[in-house]
């Protein structure tokens, strides 16, 4: 179940990461929405993306709501991790720019 | 999507719209014989469903070819065109233009080429929409506009398991895009999102060649699920598109069908869910069995339950003879998926050649091993064309003779024995002796015909480098003749032999193991060796009296069987057996037949019949002159399989050494 799961945990003093699971597709999306509203009360938030190998619309859907709730309380999550099928999917549907993803690093 | 996903998906694609193209050709070859207007649905299925899946698995090139002949065949489908041999051509050439444009894409390479280029703009003449030019400026014309989509799926797309990124990502094969997406409809917090719901949109300009149809056909699946808007907005065109090379007379048909044929042999095989629950219960019942049969473990057998142990035997040995025959089923194929490419040949030959020939298939149902069935296709060609183009004659020369104009030509297959036997016959003017004999003659195979039997005379028909054809045509008559078909089958463990009269035709009889994974065989001692015989090629053993066999010049050794001399294969001379029987009057002599030669095989003794599952030789140590693989006997022990037909060539090698 470990891969399926989004992942919260304490680090790096009160700054949290949600760890995205490798399916990252419609199916799962409950649990990391979970942790995703559970996140806003960390002082500062991590998207660890780097194990996400398939992912879907409504996935990038709901980070996209998660960034704008977040930067309406002020907040800015960072990115600790890309994989390259967020970078793609993010390409495909004009996504990139609101969720704020780093460029991509060089293959 | 990922990548390796959808290309998994890209080969079942493949193979499904191969078979629909199958469907398509064979009903568009009943339509040609007059066959119902319910073909004409079926045949607007089968292209439908290329169109569809070629659009949504990234071959938009095949998308939009498939789509000019749907459109074609759509107006049939309405009544607006009655539909006429010159369409089915065309159709038929759209279909072998699939065929390449599949195999390309299976070999990764672009899927347009001179063929299909022409071929569309032969399609847009058939409609009467635009000529060829007409058609060209018009993409030119194209080039210049941007298209503007609106794309705003409804909320329960997503659940519905279309992916809008699945479908952007086509377009991105149509054209260059700038894709926006539209957020305005997201919910303010997160915690009030349905995550399954899908609130976003796009707006998507893309440049390129892409007609509207083409753009439309990629939302197809997803009509009703969103609001879709697709305008044209004018930008000033830059210099005219190259012109697309000047259309190319259509390849060959032998070309396409040679890409088609070399894509044949494919790895997976499909299984009915029949056979597969068959299989589980078979399982389920071994387990039982097996269950049953521990309660014996351990301790001394109570004598009282002996008979259950024996009754649990028996079980086992049964259900594994059935489990083993269930696993072999799955393998087992319909020939028909090699029948069926016979009706266009047959056509396209005959066309060819000013012939009229009714084909009739029999027993196409007949169920044989998929490796079996891969392999058996090229002989079957062979045999085929040769009988139309040799055996059938023109409608003329059937009058003269007092036959029929339409010749007929036969394909059968039957199952006989734990043998198939697939058969093509004609009623064409049968082998002619004369020919033959003064061919062979001519050859150096025979000095004289004398005292042959017709039967022997057509045996010659199957000697390397024999044609008879006066003229050679690019149907038969090139070099590779019937020596390769006999060959080939019987690399496969079986034999072709032939039957023919003089001015009523000819049938040529191939017989195959039902399976290559397990054969009959007779186990023969060499020594402190033990062999196996494959039972087809067996004719006869005997026992000879030592002074039966003569040695001749040169070191061979013969012998009288039944008017005629055939030679000795001592098989531990062969194989290098220690402790064999080497006089003739101990041994047995056991007549076989192989690449359509027979020879005496000798051996110490015959010790049984039985089944043997053949282990490949060749994929476990290497491949060994003589055998064609190993088996496992009873006791543990290995048994090699003898290969006659290549005994066979070795001896004739030995001789002319």
């Amino acid at each position: 179940m470990g891969a399926k799961q989004a992942i919260t945990q304490a680090g790096q003093g009160d700054a949290r990461t949600v760890a995205l699971p490798a399916d990252f597709r419609l199916a799962g999306l409950d649990e990391v929405k979970t942790c995703l509203v559970e996140a806003f009360d960390a002082p500062a938030v991590q998207l660890d993306g780097a194990a996400v190998e398939r992912v879907d619309t409504a996935a990038l859907q709901l980070l996209v709501a998660f960034r704008r709730e977040a930067s309406a309380r002020g907040q800015s999550p960072t990115w600790l991790g890309v994989s390259a099928a967020i970078h793609d999917a993010a390409g495909v549907l004009g996504l990139a720019k609101a969720l704020e993803l780093p460029a991509p690093m060089p293959a | 999507m990922s990548k390796a996903g959808l290309a998994q998906f890209q080969q079942v694609f493949i193979e499904e719209s191969l078979e629909g193209l199958d469907t398509m050709e064979s009903s568009l070859l009943a339509l040609d014989n007059g066959g119902d207007g319910e073909l004409v649905h079926t045949i607007f299925r089968a292209a439908h469903s290329i169109k569809g899946g070629a659009a949504t698995f990234g071959f938009p090139e095949m998308s939009s070819f498939t789509h000019d002949a749907e459109s074609l065949l759509d107006e049939v489908r309405g009544g607006k065109r009655v539909i006429d041999s010159v369409i089915i051509e065309l159709l038929l050439r759209a279909v072998d233009c699939l065929r390449g444009m599949f195999a390309r894409a299976q070999a990764g390479q672009p899927l347009n080429d001179a063929v299909s280029d022409g071929l569309r703009a032969e399609l847009a003449t058939a409609m009467g929409r635009a000529p060829v030019a007409e058609v060209k400026a018009r993409r030119a014309e194209d080039h210049g506009d941007v298209w503007v989509i609106r794309f705003r799926p409804h909320a329960g797309m997503l659940a519905g398991g279309n992916d809008p990124l699945r479908l952007i990502r086509e377009l991105t094969g149509l054209g260059e895009l700038t894709v926006a997406a539209e957020l305005d409809k997201l919910p303010a917090t997160l915690a009030a999102l349905e995550p399954t719901e899908c609130h976003l949109g796009w707006i998507i300009e893309l440049k390129g060649l892409a007609k509207r149809a083409d753009i439309s056909a990629v939302f197809d699946w997803v009509e009703g699920e969103c609001d879709l808007t697709i305008e044209a907005k004018h930008v000033p065109a830059p210099e005219a598109a190259p012109a697309p090379a000047a259309a190319a007379p259509v390849a060959d048909v032998g070309a396409v069908r040679a890409q088609r044929e070399s894509s044949a042999e494919s790895s997976s095989v499909r299984v009915s869910i029949d056979k597969i629950d068959g299989l589980i219960n078979l399982v389920g019942e071994l387990v039982i069995t097996q269950s049953m049969l521990d309660t014996f473990r351990g301790g001394e057998i109570d004598p009282a339950r002996l008979a259950m142990l024996e009754q649990g035997l028996a079980q086992l040995g049964r259900h594994t003879r059935e489990l083993q025959e269930s696993v072999m089923g799955i393998r087992m194929l319909p020939i028909a998926s090699v029948f069926n490419r016979f009706p266009r040949m047959v056509r396209d030959i005959s066309q060819k050649l000013g012939k009229q020939v009714k084909l009739e298939l029999v027993g196409e149902q007949t169920e044989l091993d998929k490796t079996v069935l891969e392999k058996i296709g090229d002989p079957m060609v062979h045999l085929v064309r040769n009988a139309i183009d040799h055996g059938l004659e023109t409608p003329d020369k059937r009058r003269a003779s007092g036959k029929g104009d339409t010749g007929t030509l036969k394909l059968q297959a039957s199952h006989r024995g734990g043998n198939i036997v697939v058969e093509v016959s004609d009623d064409g003017a049968g082998l002619n002796r004369d020919a033959i004999v003064n061919k062979a003659i001519q050859r150096g195979i025979i000095a004289s015909a004398e005292g042959m039997t017709d039967d022997q005379v057509a045996e010659l028909i199957f000697q390397p480098g024999f044609s008879t054809a006066a003229v050679t045509t690019d149907l038969s008559g090139r070099g590779v003749g019937m020596d390769v078909v006999r060959r080939n089958v019987s690399d496969l463990g079986g034999t072709v032999t032939i039957r023919s009269t003089q001015g009523k035709g000819s049938t040529f009889t191939i017989i195959l193991p039902l399976t290559l994974a397990i054969i009959d065989g007779l186990t023969a001692a060499v020594g402190e060796e033990r062999y196996i015989v494959p039972l087809v090629s067996i004719v006869e053993s005997v026992q000879l009296r030592a002074e039966a066999v003569r040695s001749v010049a040169g070191g061979g050794e013969l012998f009288r069987f039944r008017n005629e001399y055939l030679p000795v294969i001592r098989l531990h001379d062969v194989f290098n057996c220690d402790s064999a029987v080497q006089a003739i009057d101990e041994g047995l002599m056991v007549v076989v037949e192989g690449d359509g030669t027979r020879v005496g095989l000798f051996v110490d003794g015959l010790i049984g019949q039985q089944q043997a599952v053949v282990k490949s030789l060749e994929a476990n140590y290497r491949r060994v002159q003589g055998v064609s693989g190993a088996t496992i006997l009873a006791d543990g022990s290995v048994a090699l399989i003898v290969d006659i037909a290549g005994l066979v060539r070795m001896q004739g090698r030995r001789k002319a050494a």
